[in-house]
């Protein structure tokens, strides 16, 4: 049995229970361990970068400390938190002063950051290490060409992220591979607005709606996700957004690990799929 | 301390290279809200190289960045923009010319509230939070999207924290007290 660390997030917790759920099912099913880092906090997301630089490292390298050198890799399921955490390796090893200065204060609180584990997304760990030879051995109720986009967001390839920033390919092969029909979508490593959905709507929705316009047009049954930020910006928003810009259709936003749930036979109760916001039954009547 | 606005954000990590800037407007061209920018990525540049430090700092949009490091991945010159927003941003929430516009500052002060004490984000307080520090009117607007999050079992009433909030709260500390020299 593979081990590796786990760091959930904020969101796995509450926002994006359903991402949680999903997770542990399909890593259960491929037999894979995954402990949870202790007393884990919040990475900071784009918020604690903005106000003040140290904290911005302080914040993902306790995490780090807190992680064990040797229990495996520390998977991370939210965009947003895998690139905080890589983001802080980078700077400890090209800046001094954000060296210096995150040692010196751990050494006054008792953390240490020797041996800090790699940091990888759950879809690099699925990847690469799983593979897509094995991902279709364990399909045993094929997604029957239901007709997906594939939407990866920004920090998940950008800027220290593990596929092609421009035109993200992994998600589409693991899609191809589950059985679903991947669609040509340009907006696939767009941004979803972020936080800006609730400090400056305006922008953000524009941003959603432009996404979900060109899911729409190419025929898109739904679209998968890999962030929990993303999932909530495109699936919580949007009947508030296609109110705003007189659009027709809704559009369930589902995450992978739900896909390959369902194609691995398991249930949606299991996998969380009940909670959407925007329902996804109709476009998974097809697979029963 | 710093000759001009241009050599202090050269000294800050991430900002070293602005001065490579050739005013090629891809970092403009790539950014998803630079359409709503009185100055664009491109513009900003060009403030922070002519020193224009008060502009730069009171404009609100630094805060439209939505840290897509699109600008970031595609500079030809290797200028790390979404860094160099972060920088702008850290100096403004310091120099207190943050106080323009509280719809935008008052998520970031919720935010980092509830870290700082606790170290783990609850989306419902945030949100609560929020509303108390700008406009109470605005739990009415959040409340159906609210109530929809309740019904699907998305949000949590519990408020989470780390066991050891002592330390997490010392180490906040420390890093504020060390920004500040």
């Amino acid at each position: 049995m593979i081990a590796y660390q786990y760091y959930p997030g904020c969101s796995l917790h509450a926002s994006a229970r359903d991402y949680d759920e999903s997770v542990k099912g399909v890593l259960g099913c491929l037999e894979i361990k995954l402990e949870e880092v202790p007393d884990w906090n919040c990475c900071g997301a784009t918020i604690t970068p903005s106000l003040n630089q140290l904290q911005a490292q302080i914040l993902p390298a306790r995490n780090l400390a807190l992680a064990a050198e040797n229990k495996g890799d520390l998977i991370v399921p939210c965009n947003a938190c895998y690139m905080s955490l890589k983001k802080v390796q980078h700077n400890m090893v090209k800046y001094k002063e954000i060296r210096e200065g995150v040692i010196d204060i751990f050494s006054q609180t008792g953390l240490s950051l020797t041996g800090m584990p790699k940091v990888r997304h759950l879809l690099e760990m699925i990847m690469e290490d799983i593979g897509l030879a094995k991902v279709k051995e364990m399909v045993t109720k094929t997604l029957k060409d239901i007709k997906i986009v594939s939407y990866s967001g920004c920090q998940l390839v950008r800027p220290l992220g593990f596929d092609d920033p421009e035109d993200p390919q992994a998600l589409d092969q693991l899609m191809e591979a589950l059985g679903a029909k991947v669609l040509p979508f340009s907006q696939k490593s767009h941004c979803c607005g972020s936080s800006l959905i609730t400090t400056q709507p305006e922008l953000a929705f524009k941003m959603v709606d432009s996404i979900l316009e060109e899911a729409r047009k190419v025929g898109a049954e739904m679209v998968v996700v890999t962030c929990p930020m993303c999932q909530l910006n495109l699936d919580a928003y949007q009947g508030q957004i296609n109110n705003k810009f007189n659009r027709t259709g809704e559009l369930p936003i589902i995450y992978f690990t739900q896909l390959m749930g369902l194609a691995m036979g398991m249930s949606k109760s299991q996998l969380g799929i009940q909670r959407g916001i925007v329902s996804s039954n109709k476009a998974l009547e097809k697979i029963g | 301390m710093f000759e001009d606005f241009t050599s202090e954000i050269m000294s800050y990590p991430g900002g070293e290279k602005i001065t490579a800037c050739m005013q090629c407007g891809t970092c403009t061209g790539s950014c998803p809200t630079s359409h709503a920018m009185q100055y664009t990525p491109r513009k900003l540049i060009s403030l922070i190289r002519a020193n224009q430090k008060d502009t730069v700092l009171k404009s609100l949009d630094i805060w439209k960045c939505a840290s897509c490091y699109s600008c970031t991945t595609r500079c030809p010159r290797g200028i790390k923009f979404t860094d160099i927003m972060y920088i702008l941003k850290n100096l403004a929430w310091k120099e207190q010319t943050k106080k323009e516009n509280k719809d935008i500052t008052g998520f970031y002060s919720a935010f980092q509230g509830l870290i700082e004490k606790r170290g783990r984000m609850n989306e419902t307080e945030l949100i609560m939070k929020y509303s108390f520090q700008t406009n109470p009117a605005k739990l009415l607007e959040f409340a159906p999207l609210g109530m929809k999050m309740i019904i699907k079992g998305r949000a949590a009433f519990i408020a989470p924290k780390v066991r050891n909030q002592d330390q997490l709260q010392k180490i906040m500390k420390l890093a504020q007290e060390r920004g500040g020299e």
